[in-house]
């Protein structure tokens, strides 16, 4: 009898125990008390109907006109975040009090406070993602009169977070507040709550521009968790800050299976409807529910390549180094098909958006005599974000067969602008100017904003272009002497074939040549990152892109059943990552705002199979002309896209 | 007095000042880029890396030392990329033993650019590394006229460790003369110690395609075909799966045991034995050894080698000769015809014992011989044609000289052997006809498919103007005349239409290769490359029809990619023609695509004999 009680209150203690421990995991839900001359604030819980401990995931429906809205009806039971805290009225007297939440996006921000003078803003502060009420026009709330009673009153409200939480102009179309063109930020969210009393807000001494997050100060935002945890009102007398410990994490994922839309600029009237289906097609329902389009690429005219007229199935077939060899050789120039690589004419024929299994096929259609094709396949996300982890999980083709021969396709996972037009600017490139065009020579304008800007994953066999003295390798290019073998079957360099079986993960920020960053520089340096060193590399200083490569097994990459490919895309650095899991990413690439400017505007993502003139990759072992064309459809599934 | 003085000091510091200029400029200057560097003796005596299969417009120096050789200056053992041999361009302002080659040598026009690579090997330590692999050229006088290098520079050079230097120069506003010294070099400008190995030069850069014009350019508007301009679309034959055939043999003569099937040897397929309807054999000479033929039995899927008893033996050389056939006495058969330098003799055959027996012995009976070369028609310095011409089911031969004169010769048969008898010749030269062997090339064949007979396509080419034309003819019987086929009958020449010409080094194959055994016209030229087509006569022009090429073959050995390739066509397997197709390479590497003195079996193309032919995809 004894011994049962023992082992019950035992029990109970291991019980109370592992409670007590695992309740200290959690941050606390409410804060506790801080006190002002006037008032003391504690229990401040920034969402009392939702546990923010619970990562949310974007709602889809509808954002792609009101932009990403957290929470929606779906999430929350009115889709707001009700906040609550308990206030104790000090001063005597019954009195009302103002209070303001703000939130702000953590895991992509600058430092609020300037790391040298932090009684400054910290540089592009106020760019971080930061809002408050939805409606700009009111500041601070006040509470109702509060009696001097020795105890706390609950005060309740509400918010949301939603897009362009400044109320911006630059992302109005007219009338419409286009909330999409700032969507929220992916990461995590911590919420501050301010409570004040009405006459720092009447005297000012909490500035217009701070009270109303949609004004300025001489013309520049100024980030209010700056003001408060920093500036001037960190010392303000009866205002409380408080930043509650819990922090709401949010992650996008667009369903591939949601559907393909056909934008309309892309393809003749007549064909739209040809291959439409429930998951692919034009019209309002799949405008509505579709997380991707269709990607339709710029062919640039410098693509035009005179290809041998041969079809094969690279991967299929054993098609080998000789059998390049000699194709490469032996075709007359009357005999080659001159063309770019193309685009798909009709929609909806070479991506399927499988809405039973969640994934996204797509295939490079194969080429027939008469119609000799090396076209391009792709699509792209429809919602943009500003910074982010994101991660593809995907089966692209292979791209090497069995005796390492390419089949001149290169896959890409890469990030594009989501426009150019002047919403979506870049941030000021203050020394010269960016290059004023994506497709510009070297005699291009210099000019302070673009709306370019691109992160790739391109993955394709290639060589790399560091350290400088390896490029290019001494190719022997033969002869076409039918009677000798060796003239015109020559084998690559050997350390061209040490790497037979790897494709080169090229890993490039496109700066559009900003020479702001202090290492700005051209040809090759290096960049250490974690304890490795990775070799970045720029033409010349007007090059509008930095490259990063690395070797990697094509098999491991493109033979696994799937593979994981990661660009974190943060406001100083990017860093590409790949893995078989999303617990065993590696990094592959590295750069950071001190050699390349990070773009700061609104992307998309964009997965491809694309055919590339390998003249714009200098060395290359194999030419994109004598790589015959696609005997077989080449396919490419996606089956996850998280932005986290 | 005190002038002078001051003139001596003057002349004193301008001294001063002078051996300090020098001193450093002797020190800093890179004279290297405007003085050539010296070759030394270094290299002379270094054994140049082994050529034979090397790739064509390069060099590959590895610094080895001939045996017994004094090891020169420059060069140490022990530390090296490859072999026992490096250099060496220890500490500041040091040089490797340069290659060096005259532009003469290497030819003046293939330097317009230049590639170069060496192995390098830094030895630790912490001095930063700067150093150049250099190419140079320089005049008669030794003076540069063009210094470029890669640059070896820290941050990142590895130590400790080979790793590799590559380099591309476009050199094409250098003026090279013949006695223009091109150099390969390694300059170590910095303190470190470095060793270099395996210097490569390639020069000569891409070669262009050949031809000039691309027809098809879909950027402009979709492919519409242009008559007889590529590209054509493709057909493929593909590899019968035969038994018993070894790597250079068509049958399993005994267990283990394989004989060779050289493409040098004469050799021809026909229907030459009795009782085995519809299918060719293959009568082959081998090189000291009897002709023995190779027949296939479809019950065990293989080539037998039939031993071939013959009343006279055939003798086997290596100067002119023809093997003709045709059915020259009539019946299910056909005979072969030996014209040798020194004999000729007409066979006919027999089997005993049955195709598939692996103790098969082909009866071999003599219809005619001449082993007194008293018919000067028949010799190897005639050009002889063997077909049925007037469609009567007997083959004749036809005789024709350069003059574009002709002789059409009959065998007849009386009791067991017969002899030949005239039975028509030109009284007019025939026009197309007449050239010189290399110019004029005559072949019979069913060039029109369902025409019972065979007709002659001449191919001749102009010696001026290197223009070829053809005429194909078909003989009138009642008029024993060559008429041309093309319409209207004056028109003699066919049209050439494209730029696919026939020449007369082209070979023709005419047979019902087809799938269900359709007629088809093979045209075989390698002017430069394999080129098979289909082609089809038209009344006035020929019309290319397909490109052919190889499929079902071993890995990626391709047929066409062989410096030797003899198709040999005939109904070997069934009703439907295939090729025999052989393939070896020369181990002459100035092989020019007539005569082969011996082969060399390639790692990557191996040699081969398959049987290939059209089937349904």
């Amino acid at each position: 009898m004894r011994m049962s009680c023992n082992i019950r209150y035992y029990t109970a203690v291991i019980c109370l125990l592992a409670l007590a421990v695992l309740s200290s995991c959690k941050p606390h839900a409410k804060t506790s008390e801080v006190k002002t001359e006037n008032f003391t604030v504690r229990d401040f819980n920034p969402s009392t109907n939702r546990d923010l401990s619970q990562v949310l995931s974007l709602d889809y429906e509808g954002a792609l006109q009101s932009g990403f809205i957290i929470p929606t009806v779906r999430q929350t039971n009115d889709g707001f975040f009700d906040l609550e805290f308990s206030i104790k009225n000090t001063c005597g007297r019954p009195q009302k009090f103002a209070y303001k939440i703000y939130y702000q996006n953590e895991s992509y921000k600058f430092s609020e406070a300037d790391p040298i003078d932090s009684l400054r803003q910290g540089e592009n502060a106020s760019e971080n993602f930061y809002g408050s009420w939805e409606d700009t026009i009111s500041g601070f709330r006040e509470t109702e009169l509060i009696a001097s009673d020795n105890s706390f009153h609950k005060v309740s409200s509400q918010f949301r977070i939603v897009g362009n939480p400044r109320n911006e102009r630059r992302y109005f179309n007219g009338a419409s507040n286009d909330r999409w063109e700032r969507n929220p930020r992916v990461g995590e969210y911590s919420f501050m709550l301010v409570v004040t009393s009405p006459e720092n807000l009447s005297k000012n001494l909490v500035p217009a521009y701070i009270q109303f997050i949609n004004r300025t100060n001489n013309g520049e935002f100024v980030n209010p968790w700056y003001f408060f945890l920093y500036g001037q009102g960190k010392r303000l007398s009866n205002t409380m800050v408080s930043v509650s410990p819990q922090r709401l994490k949010v992650m996008a994922s667009p369903d591939p299976g949601s559907g393909i839309y056909i934008s309309p600029v892309h393809f003749k009237k007549e064909f739209v409807d040809k291959h439409a289906t429930t998951c692919c097609g034009q019209d309002d329902k799949m405008f509505q529910k579709a997380a991707f389009a269709q990607f339709i690429h710029y062919i640039d005219a410098s693509t035009k390549l005179k290809n041998i007229p041969v079809i094969k199935d690279v991967l299929g077939e054993n098609y080998s180094k000789l059998d390049y060899n000699w194709n490469a050789r032996f075709y007359r120039q009357e005999e080659l098909i001159a063309n770019t690589s193309l685009t798909a004419t009709e929609p909806c024929q070479s991506v399927l958006s499988d809405a039973a299994n969640h994934k996204i096929t797509m295939f490079n259609p194969k080429a027939e005599f008469g119609k000799w094709q090396k076209q391009n396949v792709g699509v792209i996300t429809r919602h943009p974000f500003t910074y982010g982890k994101w991660t593809v999980k995907c089966k692209l083709t292979e791209l090497l067969n069995k005796n390492n021969m390419w089949n001149g396709l290169t896959n890409a996972i890469w990030l594009i602008t989501q426009d150019q037009a002047d919403w979506n600017f870049r941030r000021e490139c203050k020394k010269g100017g960016y290059m004023a065009n994506y497709y510009g020579g070297q005699q291009d304008a210099r000019v302070k904003n673009v709306g370019y800007s691109e992160i790739d994953f391109e993955i394709l066999k290639t060589v790399p272009y560091c350290p400088s003295w390896l490029l290019p390798p001494a190719y022997n290019n033969g002869l076409d002497r039918q009677y000798d073998v060796s003239s015109w079957n020559v084998p690559f360099p050997e350390e061209i074939l040490a790497d037979d079986n790897k494709i080169t993960v090229a890993c490039t920020n496109w700066d559009m040549a900003c020479w702001d960053p202090v290492n700005f520089n051209s040809g090759c340096q290096t960049i250490d990152y974690q304890g490795q060193t990775f070799w970045a590399h720029r033409w010349d200083k007007n090059y509008r892109a930095i490259t990063e490569k690395t070797p990697e097994p094509d098999d491991e990459l493109f033979g696994s059943s799937c593979y994981y490919f990661q660009i974190d895309w943060k406001p100083t650095e990017i860093i590409w990552r790949i893995g078989p899991s999303k617990d065993k990413m590696r990094v592959v690439g590295y750069v950071n705002n001190t050699m390349t400017c990070i773009p700061n505007n609104a992307m998309l993502l964009i997965v491809t199979q694309e055919f590339h003139n390998t003249k714009w990759w200098v060395g290359s072992q194999y030419l994109q002309e004598n790589i015959p064309f696609p005997g077989k459809n080449i396919v490419g599934e996606i089956y996850e896209v998280t932005i986290e | 007095m005190k002038s002078k003085g001051r003139s001596y000091r003057r002349l004193f510091i301008i001294f001063l000042v002078f051996l300090l200029v020098c001193g450093l400029a002797y020190r800093y200057f890179p004279f290297s880029k405007i003085l050539r560097v010296k070759a030394g003796k270094a290299l002379s005596q270094i054994e140049p890396a082994p050529t034979g299969s090397e790739p064509p417009n390069s060099i590959a120096f590895d610094f080895e030392v001939a045996r017994g050789k004094e090891v020169p200056n420059g060069i140490v053992s022990g530390m090296a990329h490859s072999g026992q041999y490096a250099a060496k361009a220890f500490g500041k302002n040091s040089f490797t033993p340069a290659l060096e080659r005259l532009a003469g040598d290497l030819g003046t026009s293939k330097l317009g650019y230049i590639s170069i690579s060496a192995w390098i090997y830094v030895k630790p330590g912490g001095d930063p590394v700067s150093a150049v692999l250099v190419l140079a050229a320089s005049n008669a006088v030794g003076v540069n006229i063009c210094w470029k290098g890669t640059s070896l520079k820290d941050p990142g050079v590895p130590r400790g460790k080979w790793f590799k230097m590559n380099g591309q120069f476009d050199l094409r506003d250098v003026k090279f003369s013949k006695d223009t010294r091109v150099q390969m070099y390694f300059w170590n400008n910095s303190s470190t110690d470095i060793y270099v190995d395996d210097y490569y030069l390639v020069y000569g850069g891409p070669a262009p395609r050949k031809g000039d014009t691309t027809y098809v350019d879909l950027t402009k508007g979709p492919y519409t075909a242009k008559f007889n301009y590529p590209p054509f679309p493709v057909v493929c034959m593909r590899m019968e799966d035969i038994g018993g055939m070894g790597a250079t043999s068509l049958a399993t003569v005994t267990e283990g045991v394989q004989e060779s099937v050289v493409p040098y040897y004469p050799m021809i397929s026909g229907s030459f034995i009795p009782g085995n309807p519809g299918r060719d054999e293959l009568f082959v000479m081998p090189a000291g050894g009897p002709p023995v033929i190779y027949a296939y039995c479809a019950e065990s899927n293989e080539f037998i080698k039939s031993r071939l008893e013959m009343p006279v033996p055939m003798p086997y050389s290596k100067g002119r000769q023809y093997l003709l056939k045709g059915r020259f006495s009539g019946g299910d058969a056909e005979q072969l015809l030996f014209i040798g330098e020194k004999s000729c003799f007409l066979y006919r055959f027999s089997s005993k014992g049955g195709i598939c027996s692996s103790k098969s012995v082909t009866g071999a009976e003599l219809l005619w011989q001449n082993v007194k070369f008293d018919n000067q028609d028949f010799h190897p310095n005639r050009r002889l044609l063997a077909e049925d011409f007037d469609g009567d089911g007997i083959s004749e031969i036809l005789e024709y000289n350069e003059t574009g004169a002709w002789k059409m010769f009959r065998f007849q048969l009386k009791g067991k052997t017969g002899d030949w008898n005239l039975i028509a010749e030109s009284h007019e030269l025939q026009a197309g006809w007449n050239g010189p062997s290399d110019a004029v090339t005559l072949t019979a064949g069913h060039f029109i498919p369902g025409r019972i007979l065979a007709g002659i396509l001449a191919i001749s080419r102009d010696e001026k103007t290197r223009k070829c034309t053809y005429t194909l003819s078909y003989y009138n019987t009642p008029a024993k005349t060559f008429a041309s086929f093309f319409s209207p009958k004056t028109r003699l020449f066919g049209k050439t239409i494209g730029i696919d010409t026939l020449k007369p080094d082209d070979h023709f194959f005419c047979g019902n290769f087809g799938i269900n055994a359709a007629p088809m016209l093979l045209r075989y030229n390698r002017d430069w490359r394999f080129d098979l087509k289909e082609i089809r006569f038209s009344d006035s022009t020929y019309h290319i029809l397909n490109n052919l090429d190889f499929e079902g073959y071993t890995a990626d050995h391709n047929p066409k990619y062989y410096e030797v390739l003899k198709l040999i066509p005939g109904r070997f397997t069934g009703n439907q023609a295939s090729f025999i197709v052989i393939g070896r390479n020369c181990r002459n590497k100035d092989f020019n695509g007539m005569d082969c003195e011996e082969y060399e079996s390639l790692a990557e193309l191996p040699d081969f004999i398959s049987v290939y032919s059209f089937v349904r995809p």
